[in-house]
């Protein structure tokens, strides 16, 4: 008990009295645990080693895929290169070009149509000027029905009438006539035009009819008339004459009997004397089996061409023949 | 084996080298170890473990400064983290009744027993604090950084632990050996005068 002195300095300077060598078995563990971690180290190394591997495998397999897909994706990219991209758009090209060249060539043909009008072109004439047909171009070719005739003929009494009628009036009215005659006239000729022409349409459409029905029995409207056109002319029966002539398109006729053709009923072989119609029936090679509504049947047969036959078939009665000759 | 030798050594994982560290420095550490820890076996496991951390690091020895220093370091780092593992690392706060009187009468000398059972006697945070601050030399902000605790917590854990020591020496007056002599050769006489 020499100073006063602070107790932290007296430990701190005596600090040293502590020092004491550790048990041997601390050395021991030490050393041992240096040991183990040399091992570790090397442990270490070889899991360093070992995780080195693992991602290099890793990078491998991932750029191994890609590239696979890369290389299906390039197989895919082959094929079209096997029909390279350049042959593509020179095909379309081509299609675009082999359309425009269509168009143009249609372009073209165009106008050559159009050089050809102008260079013969269709003459139509004046405004004013209308296309009229005349009377005379059709009753060469075509027999205008007579009723329509007979109603030209009245029109045209009519006009004359007018005419008269016209004549009579002041001359200023004269004047005024004769405008209007000009100007009706046209007018009538138009109108003849339209019942000629529909005249016409219905030929043409009983035509057209007729060619869409050539299997039916009852063959058609004036057809069957012509097949009878055979029997025109002379026949001698016995001692006695008969003649066979053709009155129109649909009817031939003799004293006795009547061919009819109606284009409801078809062809109708009518006694003049009875007034009974018989319906053509059917037709066997050069037959033409005809039937009323009593079932009594006519059969006209053509033979050959300088002979044909009536035979009478009543449904009760006898079998009645008629044979004729040129 | 100088430092210098025993350093290279080391480096190269000599075990000659390795060894002759631990024969040079072992008792020193241990003695640290002691300080803070007051089981021996935890005191053996912080030796150990820290030795170990010197010696695979060795390559994180620079040169500059103590070998020893550097090493002790170590050492006091690896007892305070077996403290903190231990959970027995509270600080204990006696703010009251603080008296500051830093100079007592005792003796000079303290034997190493004297100063394991003052230690001993104090509990963890004083006594960590305390050789820390005392006997390591770090100053108040080091050791608040080092532990995770506030500056003036530090400093007021190394009063109480100073007052505590006071207490301790005061009421188990340590005696020296004079004082043991003293007491025998008082004993005897005693023994003598009834003889």
């Amino acid at each position: 008990m020499k100073d006063k002195k602070d107790i932290s300095d007296l430990i701190r300077d005596n600090q040293h009295k502590l020092d004491e060598r550790p048990s041997a078995r601390t050395w021991e563990r030490l050393e041992s645990k240096l040991d183990n971690q040399r091992s570790r180290g090397n442990t270490f190394l070889y899991r360093k080693i070992a995780m080195a591997a693992a991602v290099v495998a890793l990078v491998a397999v991932i750029s191994l895929i890609t590239v696979l897909s890369d290389n299906q994706n390039s197989q895919f990219a082959n094929v079209n290169k096997s029909a390279p991209v350049e042959n593509w758009v020179v095909q379309d090209l081509e299609t675009v070009y082999t359309d425009a060249s269509s168009n143009v060539r249609m372009v073209v043909e165009f106008q050559k149509e159009l050089k050809e009008r102008y260079t013969n072109p269709i003459e139509e004439g004046a405004q004013a000027k209308k296309l009229v047909a005349s009377n005379k171009t059709f009753t060469g070719s075509v027999n205008p029905p007579e009723g329509l005739i007979a109603k030209l003929d009245a029109k045209n009494q009519e006009l004359s009438l007018e005419k008269t009628h016209s004549n009579v009036s002041t001359p200023k009215e004269e004047n005024m006539s004769h405008i209007s005659e000009a100007e009706s006239s046209p007018v009538e000729d138009v109108q003849v035009n339209i019942d000629l022409n529909e005249a016409k349409t219905n030929q043409a459409f009983s035509k057209k009819r007729r060619s869409t029905n050539t299997d039916d029995i009852a063959k058609d409207y004036l057809t069957l008339t012509q097949q009878m056109e055979w029997i025109l002319g002379a026949w001698r029966e016995n001692d006695t004459l008969v003649e066979w002539q053709k009155v129109n398109k649909s009817t031939i006729l003799c004293d006795e009997f009547l061919l009819k053709e109606k284009r409801n009923t078809g062809l109708q072989l009518i006694d003049s004397k009875s007034q009974e119609s018989y319906a053509l029936v059917s037709e066997e090679g050069n037959q033409k089996i005809f039937s009323n509504k009593n079932s009594d049947r006519i059969i006209l047969e053509n033979i050959n061409p300088n002979k044909f036959t009536i035979t009478f078939l009543p449904a009760q009665g006898v079998k009645k023949v008629r044979t004729f000759f040129k | 084996m100088t430092e210098q030798e025993i350093i290279q050594g080391c480096r190269k994982q000599d075990r000659q080298a390795q060894k002759a560290l631990y024969e040079k420095y072992s008792p020193k550490m241990f003695g640290v170890c002691k300080r803070y820890l007051k089981n021996h076996e935890d005191a053996e496991d912080v030796l150990v473990e820290g030795l170990f951390k010197a010696i695979s690091k060795i390559d994180m020895f620079k040169g500059d400064g103590s070998f020893e220093g550097w090493i002790r370091r170590i050492v006091v780092n690896e007892a305070l983290m077996h403290l903190r593992k231990n959970k027995n690392f509270k600080m204990t706060v006696e703010i009251s009744n603080i008296e500051i009187q830093s100079f007592i009468t005792i003796q000079d000398e303290l034997e190493a027993q004297d100063i394991l059972n003052l230690l001993d006697k104090l509990p963890t945070g004083y006594r960590t604090i305390f050789n820390l601050y005392v006997v390591e030399g770090f100053k108040h902000r080091e050791i608040a950084e080092h532990l995770g605790i506030s500056i003036n917590t530090s400093k007021s854990q190394l009063i109480l632990a100073k007052k505590r020591l006071r207490k301790l020496v005061r009421e188990n007056q340590v005696p020296g050996v004079g004082g043991i002599l003293l007491l025998i050769v008082s004993s005897l006489t005693t023994a003598l005068s009834i003889f």
